[in-house]
């Protein structure tokens, strides 16, 4: 199924009241006396496929729903997609093996955060589903914050349920140690990477996840674009890391991180 | 001409007096001046690499030790021998000491207390029964800003001596709410309740997973401890957020929570059952 692009300008003039149902997530804009209202709530099914632009005859956001207000501008509104804002933890649908001197290639999908801006000014950044809080590090003194993903890595393209409010990735796992590696929980630097457009769904750039050949390493190096499975894309959105300076900086920030032992 | 002898050798006396009274004062004008840049020079490198209550330390040794070379360089440009202070030194620390057990135990108290590093300018502690945002660890005492907004000074010898507890020292936090459900509500399955609702909170962290664990037989049900982690600074929202929600998801599935309950007997004097109370309050019991 091609994909249905819900990015872009969106005219609003004033007293123009417009709602966008995007998969769990309700937005309202409405525009009215110089001031624009963003009016937004998420909830029921994370993976729910609804997507649908429509009128509404009043200013008014539904009790629910989380308001912001602004002086209002020009009448047209951008709207556009973004990787989540921090670091992500994925789980594999069972147990995962990568057998010593292998490489394993596994898919997964992240929810995406819908930005509004105006001009060059980002009025707001809002998921489209919040994924819960997790704690990933070595102990509960130390660590990082991330997201915790529900939908699980799969080793097969065809059985993640695409979504336009969705980005999928390509991870290839790559274990060069002498020992098997096990793999529960995946941690993906996903403010890092790049956003692309493809014809059917919308990519990540690709990941590859090194397991040092001495057994105790790990490296996280960031592909330069989207995986050949993309197959013809646009680009979306850049990292919202901008010290992404080079690729021998992207892989050395993210040394240690990858992959849980 | 000896009048003029007299008056040309008082003269000289005065002005040699003068010279070295000038460069006394000279010695301490530098001498503090110099205290006062090395001091924040000191301050400015050490801060750097150590923590703001080391570094202040480091400043005060540094301004009060060059203060105190200034201060004995002019004293001994006017002629002093610091040998008999020295030795006048050990009879007064000795005098200090018995007059000020206090205020020394807090100094060294204080110094320990910048060595061990428990707490931090700004974390929130409890030492004893303060709790608090700690402003300010002197050498004297630690300063916190309670919850209630009221300033307590809490002596270093205190806080060396009780137990402290900070809050702020790790990022996350277990929150541990106490329920007790009836003795007749099934265990497992207010078990999955329980962990769902921590799932399915944003809020609450996936990993470290959330917990419902058995504590005890109580007196009107079964005591149960459910913990969620979450993010420290979301600590005192979320245990309101979190207990409420407990609560509503129990009642949801024909939990309620039970409430302290006596049951009464009335036997007369032969040991025979003559009557049965309706189960009551413990209040009304």
């Amino acid at each position: 199924m091609a994909l249905n692009p819900w990015w872009g300008e969106v005219e609003l003039p004033d007293r123009g009241y417009r709602s966008l149902r995007l998969g769990p997530m309700e937005l309202l804009l409405s525009r009215a006396s110089g001031v624009l209202q963003v009016a937004w709530r998420s909830r029921g099914d994370p993976l729910s496929e609804a997507q649908a632009w429509s009128v509404l005859d009043t200013w008014e956001a539904p009790p629910g729903f989380e308001v912001r207000r602004f002086a209002a501008g020009s009448g047209s509104i951008r709207l556009h997609p973004r990787l989540p804002d921090r670091f992500v933890v994925a789980r594999p649908e069972q147990h995962m093996v990568v057998p010593a001197g292998s490489t394993l290639v596994a898919y997964l999908s992240s929810p995406l955060w819908l930005a509004l801006s105006e001009g060059d000014t980002l009025l707001a950044d809002l998921p489209v589903s919040r994924p819960s809080d997790t704690w990933f590090g070595p102990s509960t003194m130390e660590g990082h914050l991330g997201y915790a993903l529900r939908t699980k890595l799969l080793t097969s393209l065809e059985r993640l349920r695409v979504r336009s409010h969705r980005a999928i990735s390509r991870i290839t796992i790559e274990n060069r140690s002498p020992m098997p590696l096990g793999i529960t929980r995946l941690r993906l630097p996903m403010a890092d990477l790049a956003l692309f457009a493809g014809a059917t769904a919308v990519w990540t750039e690709e990941l590859k996840l090194v397991r040092g050949d001495d057994g105790d390493t790990d490296q996280v190096d960031i592909g330069a674009g989207a995986p050949a499975e993309a197959g013809s894309v646009t680009a979306l959105a850049s990292p919202r890391d901008g010290s992404r300076q080079s690729p021998i900086v992207r892989v050395f920030n993210a040394l240690f991180s990858g992959l849980e032992r | 001409m000896s009048e003029a002898l007299q008056a040309v050798l008082e003269a000289s006396v005065d002005a040699e007096s003068l010279a070295v009274l000038g460069r006394a004062l000279v010695l301490v004008v530098v001498g503090f001046g110099a205290a006062y840049v090395l001091r924040g020079v000191a301050y400015r490198t050490v801060a750097r690499v150590l923590s703001e209550e080391r570094a202040v330390l480091v400043r005060r040794v540094v301004f009060y030790g060059v203060s105190g070379l200034a201060l004995a360089s002019a004293l001994t440009e006017l002629g002093f021998d610091l040998t008999v202070l020295v030795g006048a030194a050990g009879i007064l620390t000795v005098a200090l000491g018995f007059a000020s057990q206090t205020s020394a135990s807090n100094i060294i108290s204080g110094l320990f207390l910048i060595g061990e590093q428990p707490f931090s300018v700004g974390d929130w502690v409890q030492i004893g029964t303060s709790e608090g945002e700690v402003l300010a660890i002197d050498l004297l005492s630690v300063k916190l800003r309670t919850a209630q907004n009221l300033y307590v000074r809490v002596p270093n010898e205190t806080v060396m001596k009780g137990e402290i507890v900070n809050y702020t020292r790790f990022p996350i936090r277990r929150l541990d709410l106490l329920v007790t459900v009836p003795f007749d509500a099934d265990l497992d399955a207010v078990r999955t309740w329980l962990m769902d609702l921590g799932d399915a909170h944003p809020r609450v962290l996936d990993e470290p997973r959330p917990m419902v664990r058995f504590t005890r037989y109580g007196e009107s049900g079964v005591d149960l401890v459910v913990a969620y982690w979450v993010v420290r600074t979301e600590f005192l929202d979320l245990k309101d957020a979190l207990s409420v929600a407990v609560k509503r998801e129990l009642e949801r599935h024909g939990v309620v929570l039970p409430f302290p309950h006596r049951r009464v007997v009335l036997v007369d004097e032969s040991g025979v059952a003559r009557g049965l109370l309706p189960e009551t309050h413990e209040e009304g019991s």
